[in-house]
């Protein structure tokens, strides 16, 4: 049997769109979905990342992968020290939070700019194409979508069958009641806050490739990412964002291959307005509601 | 675990604003005691279990268990001394299974050195007197209110404490779970748990407790055997001719 060339760039579309989603999101499903911090600089974590990359790859000559797992935890160690020093006397005031993340993205992108001029020259995509039909298909997108993947089931993983993911989960929770058992909460939070920063940095070096490496890339990560947690919801950040990755891409994807990507965008940006006025909560809260009801319903 | 005192307070103080919570409080609980602290709302009952752990900071005073100073000592470091506290309102992960829940302290089991089969044995007291089964997966938000009050008080007991503050485990029980909870209490500390319970219940109090502490004002009022406590006038203006 042989697939139709414009069912198959379909798919291949749906899967570019929902794992750009899922890792533009990747550190704030974290920071924002469990530490509920409204972190405006995660676009410019994910910058940090895309430039240690870069300079780890084009400059230090590491090879990419390599590269990658040096962004991972340089920005992570960036992120212990600003939770150390700043972000931690702002926990559970969100207004705080949020002025003092986003003057942090101001001296970042600033600071980057100063540093290293208005734009640095980029990472080549590693890879070759595939070409079926009139379509082409990206070898690094392909691996993308597959790195998307194995992130989704290690943060699983890691949230669900460690003791840190355990001791994080209570202490997001009720800090308190995890105190009163002996969760060291201040570490919950430093590594926490960390493994968010880490994510995004690594989400910036992976998408460093496909983007133009400047000071203020990491602007074009802050709409989709916010929107991909927050349609999502807290109730289970993972699954959430996962949800919200496929189902945004699901409408975004055939709607922009029809009528251009700017319409595309147009129309995410809708669905996530319906969904949300529709689940308030997100996505995973409303899985989470349908889910009780079901067990409910077979207890009785 | 050594000590002449399991958990000691020397003049321990803390003002919120211009409210007094703890003014010089001195309490010592002996291994083994279960001991009851009683009061009006608004005495400090709660702040001082709070001080007792470390999730306040007292002002001044210090705080002992078994005999090593803990005032400067995080919470989850005093924990780790054999101390557990449950909180008045029920605190269990509503979100988290029954089992997850139980496995949350678990990670401390290996910083004690001794009482291993003691803490075991008490925690399967208060699972199968409070009817729970620790391989539950249901989520607990889906637990009748008294079962997650009997929740948390096994939650503290999986870290395998020999010391446990428990504010009001009765609060919004029936007169039988309010037993049972009496009954289970009692049985903990006929295995050597030292507990020291903050109730308002007096028919619960005077089922469990050999001791009596009165707070009013962030002050220790009295202390003494329930006989003696029930009967002073004095305590029965502040607190006990209100309630009861």
């Amino acid at each position: 049997m042989e697939l139709d060339p414009l069912a198959l760039s379909l798919i291949y579309q749906f899967g570019t769109n929902a794992a750009f989603l899922f890792l533009a999101a990747l550190g704030l499903i974290v920071i924002l979905g469990m530490m509920n911090i409204i972190n405006l600089a995660h676009g410019e974590l994910m910058m940090m990342g895309a430039y240690v990359a870069t300079i780890a790859h084009n400059q230090a000559g590491l090879p990419f992968p390599l590269a990658v797992v040096v962004s991972f935890f340089s920005v992570a160690l960036f992120g212990t020290v600003l939770e150390l020093l700043i972000v931690r006397r702002f926990y559970g005031r969100e207004l705080g939070a949020l002025v003092v993340t986003w003057g942090l993205s101001l001296v970042l992108g600033q600071g980057t700019f100063l540093v290293f001029g208005p734009f640095m020259p980029a990472i080549k995509i590693p890879g070759g194409s595939y070409s079926y039909g009139s379509f082409s298909f990206s070898e690094y997108w392909l691996v993308l979508i597959g790195i998307s993947i194995a992130l989704v089931i290690g943060l699983y993983w890691l949230y669900r069958y460690t003791k840190y993911g355990l001791q994080a989960r209570a202490t997001m929770q009720n800090a308190e009641m995890a105190k009163a058992l002996g969760v060291p909460t201040s570490r919950v939070y430093t590594l926490t806050f960390s493994l968010g920063a880490g994510l995004a940095g690594l989400s910036g070096a992976l998408l460093a490739p496909t983007s133009t490496i400047a000071p203020f890339m990491g602007q074009q990560f802050v709409a989709p990412a916010f929107i991909t947690v927050v349609v999502g919801g807290a109730a289970n950040v993972i699954s959430g964002a996962v949800g919200s990755s496929v189902l945004l891409s699901a409408i975004k994807t055939p709607i922009g291959m029809a009528f251009g990507a700017f319409l595309g965008t147009v129309a995410l940006l809708v669905a996530a307005l319906i969904i949300i006025r529709i689940m308030p909560n997100g996505i995973s809260a409303t899985i989470q509601k349908l889910m009780d009801r079901r067990r409910a319903a077979s207890i009785s | 675990m050594n000590g002449k005192f399991a958990l000691e307070a020397r003049n321990v103080s803390k003002h919120f604003g211009g409210v007094i919570a703890a003014s010089e409080v001195n309490l010592q609980v002996s291994p083994g005691e279960l001991r009851c602290i009683i009061g009006p709302n608004g005495a400090g009952k709660s702040t001082l279990f709070a001080l007792l752990c470390g999730i306040q900071r007292a002002e001044s005073g210090d705080i002992f268990i078994h005999e090593h100073n803990v005032t400067q000592m995080q919470p989850f470091k005093r924990i780790r001394l054999g101390v557990g506290l449950t909180f008045q309102t029920t605190r269990a992960f509503q979100d988290l299974s029954v089992r997850r829940n139980l496995a949350i302290p678990n990670p401390n089991l290996a910083v004690y050195k001794e009482g291993h089969q003691r803490g075991a044995k008490r925690l399967q007291i208060a699972l199968e007197g409070f009817g729970l089964d620790p391989s539950d997966d249901t989520r607990a938000g889906e637990l009748p209110h008294h079962k997650l009050q009997w929740l948390a008080i096994s939650m503290v007991l999986a870290g395998y404490p020999d010391t446990v503050l428990i504010d009001e485990p009765t609060a919004g029980m029936s007169r039988d779970e309010t037993d049972r909870t009496t009954e289970v209490l009692k049985q903990l500390n006929a295995h050597g748990l030292t507990i020291v319970v903050v109730e308002h219940d007096m028919h619960f109090v005077k089922s469990v407790a050999e001791k009596v502490t009165v707070l009013h004002q962030g002050r220790i009022f009295m202390e003494g055997n329930v006989a003696e406590v029930t009967a002073n006038e004095d305590v029965k203006k502040i607190y006990l001719g209100h309630a009861h």
